[in-house]
């Protein structure tokens, strides 16, 4: 098992560095000379000349490069060149646990309400429950996450009024309001992956139903609910590598929805870097991205060696 | 020193802008809910900010939406455009403008300018107390005055150009000194530009690095910004909160106990229009489609001219030898030709809001895009440039370009400058346009860079005409990449007397350059845009062009 840790720890640092440097020089090639983009209203050549004095664009690429890293690997994410001068690390500290409450909020309603759909529809395939997971696998997967979103606004928090439409700090509105302010976007974050979680797992308990080990578990008297742990943790390799698929969407689907519901996260951040050009937040959100990516899978491939000893050897 | 007092400058922008048709013009006919302000509301003249909010019943606290900004907190960056809202809730400025786009005194009392032009003297208000505990006094001034005119941010750099010294002549006087007058030097002061911070944040000796460096603003303005309720960093949606200065000098002016300033990043508006109707919200900027559809009836929509679409020929002087055509825009019947080949009205047809080009009137007299005819058959106004594409050609072969020939252009057709209808135009007469596609971050960047003689263009309106001569004329103005006035001689002399005019002579000097930049077919502007504000009920705003965003002053009842 400590093998199978350091093994996993090792690669987790090789894909970050790999990454971290890849998108470092990835992003100078396609974006180039931002100056423009990021000093907006009357800029004149002075100005700009100026922008790119101060942001370190003047220096050779190589340079940049090395100044970067070296901070990077103090734990320095650096400022962000749009002028706000608060350094990333603050920032992030402070817009990244919106994200990933958002993320977790979806997350937990994924496995809470897609297991539970998922074994009800497993254990009575082709009744109605499992008719109606089936389709609303097609609805939810055919439509558009922020269509989806756009009607529960409308609904819920436009026509009906029980949800807030603006973020509430916590720390100013109390938890309640927060988390009511996070439900919606979780909702839409989320029902993508609970209608794939349940099928899924309904798919994994449909045929472990059928074989010829729960046969013989049931032909020793065993009780249904010991038949059903067994099921469960036979799906749940299988399950699990979809949640950690999910996290992964989840982040990314949050940089739309952030915005439709003004969240003050990094999706946001993140969509506003972009058509800035703004490389070090890119930078930043990117190694953070990977960092929490590589860190679940981490965690993931924890749970599934307990749960499945023969996946540590692998 | 002979001294006249401020009424006299006020009186030159005055006469400007009434001519300009700011203080006494209809509204357009417009089929929108919105209430077509002129670019400075006739409504709004004499603007009293020490006027206390004593029939006030709208919401109790002021909550904005907008998009992000580049920049918080430093004063340097310019108060205008998207900083506006932030830097006139948390700062005081030296001036403002008011509704009538005329400068006046906020922190600064009393200003005096003498005969020349060259000395402003103005007295300091008593009893400015910033965040820190800091009270401000004239050498306070001249240490802020001191920064902004070295910062490199933006529009200070010109504002400030003219500058000789500061002097803080006793504790509550100071005095400006200018190399060359500058008519519209308290306006640019006014707008955005003279925001105060506490000098004691101000580090002189290391060039402002920890002063542009922080992230919480120390200001003495009417609220103080409450880092515990607001979100950290500008990258991205925030939320900033501003709670009551009680000790404000002049708190009875502004009845809201919090101002509330959300910035998403939604260019599409609908956040905005569900935060206005629940309730979030109760100020946005909008697009016209929201005036259309509101379902609010106690919404009030307000537009004012938001800018222009077009083409800007910036190098009529070959100054670029490895761009296609580039020779033959220095002919002026060729881009003459090339105004008269747009099919503008076309363009106005095709424009989603009605409104859109609108009453002629909204372009600033003497900018431009000013015309002082009276049809202009809904299409932007450049001196009655009108669709022949006929007369378009005759002018080519005139210029000996029977045949047409080849021009290069940048474009960027998946976002703000999709010129294929210019493309098509042009193919009429015998243009060939090399379309050069590419990011819209390169876009800007070059032609900024003033690496394209010809490119299409957002034209940027200005609500005072002499601020037009600076920001498209003067060197290291952003409309002017290839610096006309440095290739043009009669240009130079033209701005330079129109930015030197008395209340006499400014009608004439700046209508003589318009005539003379309209005769050069520079800018074939199209159609302009106009900008909406919507409120919810109980809240009224006044708009002032160059503010997609208003200050805090233009809400009522401070914006009388």
């Amino acid at each position: 098992m400590v093998m199978f840790v350091v093994r996993r720890l090792i690669s987790g640092a090789v894909l970050m560095l790999v990454v971290s440097v890849g998108t470092f020089f990835l992003a100078h090639l396609a974006i180039g000379d931002p100056t423009a983009a990021l000093v907006s209203g009357a800029s004149n050549q002075a100005t700009l000349e100026a922008k790119r004095e101060q942001i370190g664009l003047d220096r050779p690429l190589l340079e940049q490069f090395w100044d970067w890293f070296s901070e990077l690997l103090q734990g320095n994410l650096g400022v962000s060149w749009s002028g706000s001068p608060t350094p990333l690390n603050d920032e992030l500290a402070g817009r990244f646990p919106v994200t990933l409450a958002m993320v977790v909020y979806g997350m937990v309603l994924m496995i809470v309400v897609g297991a539970v759909f998922g074994i009800l529809a497993g254990i009575r395939p082709g009744g109605w429950w499992d008719r109606a997971i089936t389709w609303l696998s097609v609805i939810f997967f055919s439509l558009p996450g922020f269509l989806i979103s756009i009607v529960l606004i409308y609904v819920f928090i436009v026509e009906l009024r029980w949800f807030p439409l603006q973020y509430q700090m916590p720390q100013a509105k109390g938890i309640g309001a927060w988390i009511a302010s996070l439900t919606m976007p979780a909702i839409s974050l989320a029902l993508g992956g609970i209608v794939m979680l349940a099928a899924q797992l309904r798919n994994a308990i449909v045929t472990a139903n059928n074989s010829d080990w729960v046969r013989t578990l049931r032909s020793r008297g065993l009780k249904n609910a010991s038949i059903a742990l067994h099921l469960l943790r036979n799906a749940a390799p299988a399950a699990l590598t979809i949640v950690a698929l999910m996290f992964v969407s989840l982040l990314s689907g949050s940089v739309i929805l952030e915005t439709m519901f003004t969240l003050p996260g990094i999706g946001a951040m993140t969509q506003l870097a972009s058509s800035q050009g703004n490389i070090p937040v890119i930078l930043a959100l990117t190694v953070l991205s990977v960092l929490f990516v590589v860190i679940v899978n981490f965690l993931l491939d924890l749970l599934l060696g307990w749960i499945n000893p023969k996946a540590r050897v692998k | 020193m002979k001294k006249k007092t401020l009424v006299g400058v006020a009186a030159l922008a005055a006469l400007a802008l009434a001519l300009a048709g700011c203080s006494g013009t209809s509204s357009s006919s417009s089929t929108s809910a919105a209430v077509a302000a002129t670019p400075c509301s006739s409504t709004s003249e004499g603007t009293d900010i020490t006027a206390a909010a004593t029939d006030y019943s709208g919401p109790d606290v002021l909550k904005i939406t907008q998009l992000p900004f580049e920049t918080l907190w430093a004063t340097g960056n310019n108060g205008g455009a998207f900083n506006a809202a932030y830097f006139s809730t948390v700062y005081d400025s030296l001036y403002l403008i008011d509704g009538s786009c005329q400068p006046y005194g906020d922190v600064a009392m009393n200003t005096e300018v003498s005969d020349d032009g060259l000395t402003y003297t103005f007295d300091v208000r008593s009893g400015v107390v910033f965040s820190d505990g800091t009270e401000l006094d004239a050498q306070g001034v001249v240490d802020n005055l001191t920064y902004l005119a070295s910062s490199a941010a933006l529009q200070t750099s010109i504002v400030y150009q003219n500058v000789a010294d500061f002097t803080a002549v006793d504790s509550d006087t100071v005095q400006i000194d200018l190399t060359t007058a500058d008519p519209v030097f308290l306006y640019n002061l006014g707008f955005g530009n003279s925001y105060l911070t506490s000098p004691e944040v101000l580090d002189a000796d290391d060039d402002y690095a920890s002063y542009t460096a922080l992230t919480e603003p120390v200001g003495s303005g009417p609220y103080l910004f409450d880092q515990s309720q607001s979100t950290v960093g500008q990258d991205g949606t925030s939320l900033d909160v501003f709670t009551k200065n009680e000790s404000y000098w002049n708190t009875d002016a502004y009845p809201w106990s919090e101002v509330d300033i959300t910035a998403n990043y939604d260019f599409t508006g609908q956040s905005a229009t569900n935060g206005l109707a629940t309730g979030d919200y109760n100020f946005a900027s909008v697009y016209y489609a929201s005036t259309q559809n509101s379902t609010d009836p106690d919404a009030q929509f307000v537009s004012f001219p938001g800018g222009a679409g077009g083409l800007n020929l910036v190098d009529a002087f070959g100054t670029l030898t490895d761009k296609a055509g580039d020779d033959a825009l220095e002919d002026v019947r060729v881009r003459q030709a090339i105004a008269e080949a747009i099919n503008r009205p076309q363009l106005l047809e095709q424009a989603q809001d009605p409104t859109q080009g609108g009453d002629p009137n909204v372009y600033l007299t003497n900018s431009v895009f000013y015309d002082d005819t009276t049809d202009h058959s809904g299409y932007a106004a450049a001196n009655e440039i009108t669709y022949d594409p006929d007369h378009a050609k005759e002018l080519l072969a005139e210029a000996g370009y029977p045949d047409g020939f080849t021009l290069d252009m940048p474009a960027n057709p998946d976002g703000l400058f999709d010129i294929s209808s210019f493309v098509q135009d042009l193919a009429v007469i015998g243009i060939t346009v090399n379309e050069v596609d590419m990011a819209q971050l390169d876009y800007t960047n070059q032609v900024f860079a003033g690496q394209w003689p010809i490119y299409s263009d957002n034209f940027e309106i200005y609500s005072n005409p002499l601020e037009t001569v600076q920001q498209y004329f003067t060197t290291g103005a952003k409309q002017n990449p290839i610096d006309r006035s440095a290739e043009d001689s009669e240009l130079k002399s033209l701005v330079d007397t129109a930015l030197a005019s008395t209340s006499d002579d400014v009608d004439a000097n700046i209508e003589a350059l318009n005539d003379y930049v309209a005769s050069q077919y520079w800018f074939i502007p199209t159609v302009v845009s106009p900008s909406y504000y919507e409120t919810t009920s109980g809240l009224t705003v006044v708009p002032i062009i160059g503010y997609y965003i208003p200050n805090i002053q233009q809400f009522l009842p401070n914006a009388q």
